[in-house]
């Protein structure tokens, strides 16, 4: 029961602080937005300090008086440490990732220090997510990747962020609500299954000539690319190497006709969701082999291309099927 | 989720040093197999740090506890309280060191450090060992800051840094606390023993106990006067009196509260009153040291029947108190119960003594004459030793008066006090000190142990007065004029315990400088931070004039809030480069605009801009050009003359007066 107290009026709390504070690419954080009071550990502090007063005051003993006097100033003199460690702070709201529904969107952000002033152990989180903890001791800007759960495909606004600090002696917390003008789009998660119709018949009578496809593993040799670790050593360019022109691979296509549709009306027999995630699971399939592909669903066509824009256009489009205007969550910033 | 907070290996170190330092002062109060304890939950501890061991099972621990406790009931049955809770608190300190592993745990154990470093100065209150705390106080807060480190930053001296920076910006508001904080009573009794053995004179007097206390040159008490001090001969210090003889042995039987009124009214004031303060060192005891008469004596303090004043209980700390006495013999009617206390005597032994008392007291009459022979006696063949022979009969006094005839003043009280007893003059013996050293740079008494003396004190039923008589003075004339230590410093037992003092090693005079100086640093450190709370009021009204609310306020305010906004200052004001004069030009260009809506586009080059402007004030459009130019000259071609700098400006100037405002 004192437990959903408290969280409910945690929640109020944040919900109040958060209102203060509006959505910005980027700020500052100064006296209007940081939070301070004793932690937990400040509080058994603050019990330890009053025993040592009574110590003091039962056996009369100046010296007792004095180390309990140090530290309460220490207690003191921290509030502003705390606070200065938080204080100044930019923060830079960088941009979300897209990811799968089931994973965790990233959103980036950057940190950057006021004049010469270090920052230690500052602590940050989205409200959902995990934490991180970051120092700006010599380095003036850092960069940091927050993460936080979905649980629905679509455009994600990333959650309210968490700022707090306890350096140096954790006893106050410093803390910060921030709304984060950032968002990610979750795509549809990816579910094997099915077989795709070949694309004549998907199409339904598509007179176009057959184009000609280019699947990597093939045996046709087209070029050279940039060894990048984990690659096949067989197809390592050896005589290239050898010349001391760095380290390449081989690629090889295989050239075919694989233009295809991916269409809405494949499987009529799964329901919504589950149509977006095997389309989702085919675009990728098709779009590492670097087949052709093209989307059709009701109100949408996207013609049948290839490489990473269109991949991305493809996904953007069964994330956000069927959802609310998502153009307007877009474009909500101020 | 909440992350769980694992300690990392820079502030285990720390922990590590922090037990160590906060326990190693208690080596010497803790029982000594807690030592065993230390060592191996230090030394399993370090193993698991290098990763060579594991953290003990739980069973293991257990034991470990149990094993605590036992050895702790068994010692409760010695020691005192007090030193069986300290011993608690560190074995539980030590204990926790075997299930260390998260930042709870450290915060569990630097938490009680910081009790244990307050516990300290229950047994110790020294100056060295006020720096050791703080010392410790710096490392164990280091300790907690590397606890809200993150692993990235390994700095392993930070801490240290971040720490005592703290306790400076920390030290100015603590005086201020401490200064005006209100010191009231204890809030209930504590017991202090804390089971240490104190030298000094004990409340009972037999032959050799005052000349082994010449032995050690501890400090009894310190002396400071305001105004004049007693002549070196009159420094007698009473303690308390002996008025039981069981013929070997004096003892002092429980001696009633004096009523005050009854007695000054009787004081002449032809005597010379003398005004002082003594810190006097833990003794175990109830007695306190006064001179003569204590006219005037704390509130917590009493005087008895026989002019010593007592103490509410026992002294296991040092302590402070004032005192004004009046060197005077002591009238009082002595009523039938005390004068018959002040005769008591065994019923038979030292007879011999017995019959030379009445043979004195039939040849001359009058307690003048008895003293006046007793003296003599004892002048004429009496030798004033600090190794006397043992007096192992059973009549004690006749073996000393008729064979050894050498003795301590201890020897001299207790024959001359059975000797005037046994011819029917109330007498007591007296015990305390005589003498004091003076040290010219605070000007301080400081009586040590070794001037430890008895004296006896008789009644004399002409004057109804008590009388101070000093056989030492006879036998021994030079212990009054000279110091202890220069009378003494032959005889081999002399300071046997303080061997620096005994070779004259501190006597030379560069040496003595420094230990007097030494001493009356000791002497202020007594007096002005460990007796603080007898200075207290005083210190405020001398600081503040008078003591009121709003004064004590401003004395709080003022200096907190110049600190804290000092520490304020050093951490928020922005110390970043300077600006570059170029870039302010600019801004103050860029501003003068805004109000127009014409202000610096973003992404727009202060080439672009300039050129945009000159097309939009034609008449200055020279100056933009100029401008451009000399902005080119002075980003790109790096050229650093400030003439250029300063024609740059003057053209913003310029610009800025032409521009009109909307």
């Amino acid at each position: 029961m004192t437990g959903s107290i408290r969280q409910r009026l945690g929640r109020a709390v944040i919900d109040w602080s958060l209102r203060r504070s509006p959505r910005l690419k980027q700020l500052t954080l100064s006296q209007r937005r940081i939070y301070i009071m004793p932690s937990q550990a400040g509080a058994v502090f603050l019990m330890l300090l009053l025993v040592m007063l009574i110590l003091a005051i039962n056996f009369q003993n100046n010296l007792m008086f004095a180390v309990t006097f140090l530290l309460a100033s220490l207690f003191v003199v921290t509030i502003l440490h705390t606070y200065a460690n938080l204080s100044g702070l930019t923060i830079q709201f960088v941009r979300g990732h897209p990811c799968f529904l089931g994973e965790q969107a990233a959103f980036d952000l950057t940190l950057t220090a006021r004049g010469t002033r270090q920052y230690e152990s500052i602590q940050l989180r989205l409200r959902e997510g995990e934490g991180a903890a970051i120092d700006l001791v010599e380095d003036r800007q850092r960069s940091l990747t927050l993460y936080q759960n979905t649980h629905r495909r679509g455009y994600l606004p990333a959650d309210a962020l968490l700022i707090e600090t306890f350096y140096p002696l954790g006893l106050f917390r410093a803390w910060t609500w921030l709304q984060v003008d950032l968002k990610s789009l979750v795509y549809p998660r990816p579910v094997e299954g099915g077989q795709l119709p070949d694309m004549h018949d998907a199409a339904g009578g598509d007179q176009q000539s057959p184009h000609l496809a280019e699947r990597p593993g093939g045996e046709e040799f087209t070029g050279l690319e940039q060894y990048q670790a984990g690659m096949s050593l067989k197809r390592v360019a050896w005589k290239n190497y050898a010349r001391g022109q760095g380290m390449h691979a081989k690629q090889y296509v295989e050239l075919s006709d694989n233009r295809r549709w991916l269409s809405w009306e494949l499987w009529p027999e799964l329901s919504g969701e589950a149509r977006l995630s095997r389309l989702t699971w085919w675009a990728l399939q098709l779009h590492r082999r670097g087949e052709e592909y093209g989307l059709r669903l009701p109100g949408i066509e996207i013609r049948p291309d290839r490489g990473e824009s269109h991949r991305v256009r493809v996904l953007e489009a069964l994330a956000c099927f069927g959802l609310d205007s998502p153009v307007e969550l877009q474009e909500s910033r101020p | 989720m909440k992350p769980l907070f694992q300690l990392t290996r820079s502030s285990m170190i720390w922990l590590l040093v922090s037990i160590l330092m906060v326990t190693a002062p208690y080596a010497t109060v803790v029982p000594g197999w807690l030592f065993l304890l230390a060592v191996l939950t230090v030394g399993w501890r370090l193993m698991v740090h290098s990763g060579r061991w594991n953290f003990p099972h739980w069973s293991i621990r257990l034991v470990l506890l149990l094993l605590v406790l036992v050895g702790l009931l068994f010692e409760l049955r010695s020691g005192s309280a007090m030193v069986i809770t300290v011993s608690l608190l560190v074995a539980a300190f030590l204990l926790k060191l075997t299930e260390m592993y998260r930042r709870r745990d450290a915060l569990v154990v630097l938490y009680v450090a910081l009790l244990l470093i307050v516990c300290s100065f229950l047994f110790f209150q020294s100056i060295p060992m006020a720096f050791y705390c703080l010392l410790s106080l710096v490392v164990v807060t280091a300790c907690l800051n590397t606890v809200y480190r993150s692993q990235q930053n390994s700095d392993i001296w930070r801490p240290l840094k971040r720490s005592a920076v703290l306790y400076m910006q920390a030290l100015p508001m603590m005086l201020v606390l401490f200064v005006i904080f209100p010191r009231m009573g204890p809030l209930w009794q504590v017991d202090l023993n804390t089971g240490q053995s104190f030298t000094g004179l004990s409340d009972s007097l037999s032959p050799g106990d005052v000349s082994r206390l010449t032995r050690s040159a501890d400090i009894a008490f310190r002396a400071r006067f305001d105004g004049d001090l007693p002549p070196e001969n009159q420094r007698y210090w009473r303690g308390l009196t002996y008025d039981r003889f069981d013929g070997r042995r004096w003892s002092r039987t429980e001696l009633q509260q004096e009523s005050q009124t009854s007695l000054l009214t009787q004081f002449n004031s032809a005597y010379q009153d003398y005004r002082y303060q003594i810190v006097m060192e833990a003794t175990g005891q109830q007695w306190r040291y006064g001179l003569d008469v204590p006219l005037s004596f704390p509130a917590t303090m009493s005087r008895l029947s026989d002019l010593t004043l007592q103490g509410g209980e026992p002294l296991m700390q040092r302590t402070q108190y004032s005192l004004v006495s009046r060197s005077a013999p002591v009238r009082e009617p002595l009523a039938d119960g005390h004068y018959l206390r002040y005769l008591q005597l065994p019923e038979n032994g030292n007879e011999r003594a017995r019959q030379l008392a009445l043979r004195w007291a039939s040849e001359q009459p009058g307690v003048q004459a008895f003293t006046a022979q007793m003296l003599t006696f004892f002048a004429r063949d009496f030798r004033y030793t600090l190794e006397p022979p043992l007096l192992s009969g059973r009549d004690s006094v006749d073996q000393f008066l008729f064979q050894t005839r050498q003795g301590f003043c201890g020897h001299f009280a207790s024959a001359g006090a059975f000797l005037l007893r046994a011819a029917g003059i109330p007498a007591r013996v007296v015990g305390g000190y005589l003498g004091g050293e003076m040290n010219p740079l605070d000007g301080a008494l400081s009586v040590r142990q070794y001037e430890a003396h008895a004296w006896l004190e008789y009644w004399d039923s002409e004057d109804l007065s008590w009388h101070r008589l000093d056989p030492t003075s006879v036998v021994a004339p030079l212990r009054l004029e000279q110091s202890a230590a220069q009378l003494f410093s032959s005889e081999p037992s002399f300071l046997a315990d303080s061997m620096l003092m005994r070779t004259g090693f501190l006597s030379g005079s560069l040496l003595k400088q420094l230990r007097l100086r030494y001493e009356a640093l000791n002497y202020g450190w007594h007096r002005w931070v460990l007796n603080f709370h007898e200075h207290q009021t005083g210190f405020l009204r001398q600081l503040l004039g008078e003591i009121s609310v709003i004064r004590i306020l401003l004395l709080i305010l003022v200096p907190g809030g110049l600190v804290l906004l000092a520490v304020a200052g050093s951490l928020f004001i922005r110390r970043g480069p300077r600006k570059d004069p170029l870039f302010l030009a600019l801004q103050r260009l860029d501003k003068h605009l805004k109000q127009r809506g014409m202000q610096r586009l973003c992404g727009e080059t202060p080439g672009q801009f300039f050129s945009r402007l000159g097309q939009v004030f034609p008449s200055l459009s020279d100056e933009f050009t100029a401008l451009s130019r000399c902005y080119e000259q002075i980003s790109y071609a790096e050229n650093s003359d400030p003439q250029l700098q300063q024609q740059f400006r003057q053209l913003i100037n310029r610009c800025c007066t032409q521009i009109p405002q909307s």
